[in-house]
């Protein structure tokens, strides 16, 4: 029995030490490759470098590297360096050395890893005789490579290629619709004759492409925003509003002045918030109308509005009188939030008489609008703001 | 003529590569080092008409190396390269006392023009 122990005592301190010894080889053998795979790097980085301070067409002679994923990746690592005459010259090397045909063939490859790394790495050339074979890849049956292609034509910025990227919005799911507008903003002004089109038609996305050409901010597309505004689509008509406190003109005004009657309370929020950002004067009536809507939202934003437009102010103030109580509650929520109700506490200590009454007018309404606790946290007196309650 | 001495300052081998030999290819002298406390030793102890710093270095960001230079009453102008280039970046770079910075990507004749308009400008007694 005691022999038995000592046999498996024994084979067990024999597995330990094969272990241990097979251990320390692989990571000796891993080390190495590690060393001679950063010995390469620098080789290649050596290379190219030297290359592009040259400025030597003679890259042909690089050709055969190009296999190599080291030498592509420190091309690649160039490229993001990169602009200007430099960066022009490294695309002529890189298609020279036959770089940007290696990418091209990696893309009909069936395995998914290599066209979604054929696809990153074009994006990064940004090659503008790649486009075509980019845009066949937004049809890719793999959704990441089909936004991977998307980024890559964004940062190729051939205005041609926008229109196969609305196309193929259509058969995207929301996320990848999204990434996709991502890719058309960051085409900016560019894209936008194309998109505004798409906006005129009956596209899945109008909605998703309202708001991504209001983040471009281009007038140029006001036109067919304004026209969204009268789309039976709720989401469009929101979307088209925001987008034209952003991207729009005093044209568009009276339409958004209109829309503060929509239906639809989320289109009339916006609208108002759209008026804000367009600051038009002739929007304060209609902001103080809709101060009394039924919906919270619109009464706030009209309020917030309000504040940007010039001369809103004051009509907000006088709205902390207004018979309706939920207008009076509206304004005088914006009137603090917005730092006006602040600046009127300092302005008491103002040297200007007509200042210190006009703030004393302003938190009296604030208090009898039951906004007297703001002024208690900010300081003032509690029986000075008793008695600002009781002033006429 | 004497040759401008210009330290550069970056771990990543292809940018110090480029710039080193992109600046000896325009008459300059140019000494690398990769880490942000050998720079900040190495420009105190040394010379330099204008040093190229990356803003992202183990350990000690540009920034920081600046301004320590600047406390030790360093006058070399310095040019920060940086891949990071939102506006408040920017803004405490120059306010660390970088004379200039330089967004990646970058043009390699833009920094050597830069790098001569520093030489040109340089205070002296620096």
């Amino acid at each position: 029995m005691a022999d038995l122990a000592v046999a498996v005592l024994i084979a067990l301190g024999g597995l330990v030490l094969i272990s241990a010894v097979a251990l320390f080889l692989l990571k000796g053998v891993s080390g190495a490759r590690r060393r001679r795979i950063a010995r390469r790097r620098a080789r290649f980085v050596d290379f190219v470098g030297e290359l592009i301070v040259r400025g030597d067409p003679g890259s042909r002679g690089f050709r055969r590297y190009a296999a190599d994923p080291e030498f592509r990746s420190v091309v690649l690592e160039y490229m993001r360096m990169l602009q200007g005459e430099d960066r022009q010259r490294l695309l002529t090397a890189a298609r020279d050395m036959g770089l940007v045909d290696r990418f091209l063939k990696g893309l009909k490859s069936k395995d998914r890893a290599q066209r979604v790394g054929a696809v990153e790495a074009l994006g990064e050339v940004a090659d503008p005789t790649t486009v075509t074979d980019l845009v066949f890849m937004l049809r890719d049956v793999v959704p990441e490579i089909r936004v991977q292609a998307a980024a890559a034509l964004a940062n190729i910025g051939d205005p041609h290629s926008v229109k196969s990227l609305l196309a193929s919005m259509e058969h995207q799911d929301e996320w990848n619709a999204q990434r996709i507008a991502d890719a058309l903003f960051a085409f900016g002004r560019e894209a936008v004759p194309e998109m505004s089109r798409y906006l005129q038609g009956t596209g899945k996305y109008r909605p998703l492409i309202a708001r991504t050409l209001g983040l471009i901010g281009d007038i140029r597309a006001e036109g067919a925003l304004v026209q969204a505004l009268s789309s039976a689509d709720v989401d469009l008509r929101m979307r088209a509003a925001a987008a034209l406190g952003r991207a729009g003109t005093p044209r568009a005004v009276p339409s958004l002045l209109e829309l503060l009657g929509d239906t639809q309370w989320e289109v009339r929020a916006q609208a108002a918030s759209a008026l804000g950002r367009r600051t038009d004067r002739q929007a304060i009536p209609w902001l103080r109308r809709a101060l009394s809507d039924q919906s919270w939202w619109v009464r706030h934003n009209a309020a917030a509005a309000l504040v940007e437009v010039p001369g809103g102010n004051e009509a907000l103030r006088a709205s902390l009188d207004h018979p309706d109580p939920y207008a009076r509650d509206a304004a005088a929520a914006v009137l603090l939030s917005s730092g006006v109700a602040g600046g009127a506490v300092d302005a008491l200590r103002s040297d200007d008489a007509t200042d210190r009454i006009a703030a004393e007018d302003l938190i009296s309404s604030l208090v009898r609008a039951g906004k007297a606790e703001f002024f208690l946290v900010a300081g003032l007196n509690p029986a000075y703001v008793d008695a600002l309650r009781m002033r006429a | 003529m004497i040759k401008p001495k210009i330290l550069v300052v970056d771990d990543e081998r292809a940018v110090a590569f480029l710039l080193t030999r992109s600046l000896e290819a325009a008459g300059c002298e140019v000494t690398t080092v990769d880490d942000g406390l050998e720079a900040y030793d190495l420009a105190l102890a040394e010379p330099f008409d204008v040093i190229l710093i990356d803003h992202l270095l183990p350990g000690l960001l540009g920034q920081e190396v600046v301004q320590r230079w600047r406390q030790a009453g360093l006058k070399t102008p310095v040019i920060i390269v940086s891949g990071v280039s939102n506006e408040e970046d920017i803004v405490r770079s120059l306010e660390s006392g970088a004379s200039d910075y330089v967004r990646k990507p970058f043009s390699v004749r833009e920094i050597i023009a830069r790098v001569k308009v520093q030489i040109r400008d340089r205070p002296q007694g620096g």
